[in-house]
């Protein structure tokens, strides 16, 4: 226990370690909640997304607290309650092996960027999840309605912050209502059962499912599409070796649980209905994944399943350690340390380019800021080089909120004295991204005076980045903190190439700089 | 169609769809597995019967 909590108190120092507003998609607080509005629930019929309850805890926030850290506190908050649930949840196991359990959860890089990174409501699922798993089981040993309240009352939230959340639920509910009617002995139905009062709350939990996917079919229906998804479709084969990649513990998980529905259906192995209905909502939901074709291996998409999985998976393996042969053993050692391997190398690559990342783009906009200051306005453009009109938004988003006003980040006219952003990515001037008014001015080289910036994620070659940096005054520069003979063996890890920047890693990755063009 | 589109509209209205409907759900559940849960005929039965038979009842399969 001594150790889960210097882990735990580890974990919190990193999620707070170096963090501003600076990372993706947080231009969602540095253009609305930081400035005093809300935002609105995210309903987007047109890419096919509904998660209404997206972000509006931060609508409450914002009344409390305007920095990072109270940010982040609501979130610690939610990590505490969730692995203190963790360790009570399943009294079966040992506490030693509850609380291994919770610090594998949470190095799992889907989880950790879950609870890591602001924007994710995925941790906001993983507690509905615990909670659920709690309640239901308490109102299973208690009979007591409030129990059965509290179940449906958060079912019904988890299902309204992610759509593919409505799976797992009627997965878990169908699947418990159907191992409950299927007699373990007769190798029959017994549809009495269907009015146990347990059954009822699995009724109750799978009409609250069913109407999540109603409502959200009643907005998409006349014109149905999964545009979010569609843009970045995989072939199956490649969805599973990314799997097989960057999530062993997901693919584990389903043979396991395919071959344990074998043994129920043969009637060799007593259904657990909580933790066999978790699994079956798993399950759905990966499967949801896979069917929308995206690639979500390791990401915090499928954070919910990687849970379920090593909840059920290291269940199992803990109760059945003592019956297995020793070859059994073996097998299952060598499962664990390629899962933890896997995890641990990926979730350390995340944090570390997170973290510097967040940590460069915060130190360039202080350089940024304290020029445009000094310089009284007389600054007019920020040429970006290299950098993707999106993190040119995010960016400049940052920029305005800190007090450096960018043109069209919060009105189309431009303040007065504000700069404009210009970019050698664009052909032509327009809006950055379809959903913000900044304009992006179209430039093949920067004008004397301006400021070159150089963003950390821009991943190009140290080359590129250089000769950028020589023909002017250099003001600021950032290197990595990892030594460029790591870059071969950082390139040669799967998690890479495949996961992180959808290329190879450059020689100049994690490099920035802001120089005064001459 | 025009109805249909009234329709559509107050379910991009939010909150006052979701809120309703979560606490029906939370009294519809409630009465689900509450209410109907112990049903009258049940519990005045037992005092009219006589304490062997009520051993012997608490045995039986139910």
């Amino acid at each position: 226990m001594t150790l889960l909590g210097l882990f735990l108190a580890g974990y919190i120092a990193m999620i707070l370690a170096w963090e501003n507003f600076t990372y993706h998609d947080n231009s969602i607080f540095t253009l609305y909640t930081l400035r005093g509005h809300d935002i609105g629930p995210p309903i987007m019929p047109w890419l096919g997304r509904f998660f209404p309850l997206g972000f509006q805890e931060f609508n409450l926030i914002r009344h409390f607290t305007d920095t990072i850290t109270g940010y982040h506190a609501f979130r610690i908050a939610q990590l505490l309650i969730f692995s203190w649930i963790l360790l009570t949840l399943d009294e079966e196991l040992s506490v030693v092996a509850r609380a291994a359990l919770v610090i594998l959860a949470l190095i799992t890089p889907s989880i950790l960027t879950s609870f890591a990174w602001l924007i994710y409501h995925e941790a906001n699922v993983l507690l509905c999840i615990v909670c659920l798993a709690l309640f239901v089981k308490r109102f299973e040993q208690t009979q007591s309605v409030g129990w059965a309240v509290a179940a449906a009352v958060c079912a019904q939230i988890m299902i309204y912050y992610k759509e593919t959340a409505s799976l797992l639920l009627l997965g878990f509910a169908v699947s418990r209502l159907v191992l409950r009617c299927r007699s373990t002995n007769a190798r029959s139905w017994d549809y009495s059962r269907l009015w146990d009062k347990e059954s009822r709350l699995d009724l109750c939990l799978a009409f609250l499912a069913v109407l999540f996917l109603l409502y959200y079919l009643g907005l998409m229906l006349p014109h149905p599409t999964m545009k979010y998804a569609e843009d970045v479709r995989r072939p199956l084969a490649e969805l599973f070796l990314g799997y097989i990649k960057l999530d062993l513990l997901a693919l584990l998980f389903v043979g396991i649980v395919l071959s344990r529905t074998y043994l129920i259906v043969r009637c060799k192995v007593a259904p657990s209905l909580l933790w066999d209905g978790l699994a079956f909502g798993g399950v759905a939901c990966f499967v949801g994944y896979l069917g929308l074709g995206f690639p979500t291996a390791s990401k915090h998409y499928v954070a919910p399943v990687d849970l379920i999985a090593l909840l059920y998976v290291g269940r199992l393996a803990s109760l059945s350690a003592a019956k297995m042969h020793l070859w059994g053993k073996l097998a299952a050692l060598a499962l664990l340390l390629a899962v933890v391997v896997q995890d641990v190398s990926l979730s350390a690559f995340r944090v570390f380019e997170q973290k510097s990342v967040i940590h460069a783009k915060g130190e360039i906009a202080q350089v940024v800021q304290a020029r445009y200051q000094n310089a009284a306005g007389e600054i007019r453009r920020l040429f970006f080089p290299f950098a993707s009109p999106y993190m040119i938004m995010e960016f400049a988003s940052y920029l305005d909120y800190r007090g450096v006003p960018v043109e069209g980040v919060m009105d189309a006219a431009g303040a007065l004295n504000s700069v404009s952003v210009v970019t050698r990515v664009m052909t032509k001037d327009g809006p950055c991204v379809g959903y913000r008014n900044l304009i992006c001015h179209a430039a093949a080289t920067p004008d004397p005076g301006d400021l070159v910036i150089v963003l950390p994620d821009d991943n190009q070659s140290l080359a590129d980045v250089t000769s950028y940096r020589a023909q002017g005054e250099l003001l600021f520069s950032y290197e990595p903190g990892i030594p460029q003979w790591v870059y071969p063996f950082i390139r040669s890890l799967p998690i890479v190439s495949l996961d992180v920047t959808k290329m190879e890693l450059r020689d100049g990755w994690l490099h920035a700089s802001v120089t005064v063009w001459k | 169609m025009g109805f249909l589109h009234q329709i559509r509209v107050a379910m991009f209205s939010f909150w006052p769809v979701w809120i309703p409907m979560t606490a029906a759900a939370a009294v519809f559940v409630a009465c689900a597995v509450g209410l109907t849960a112990t049903p009258i005929a049940h519990k005045p039965l037992v005092s009219f019967i006589r304490t062997g038979q009520r051993d012997r009842a608490a045995l039986s399969p139910r």
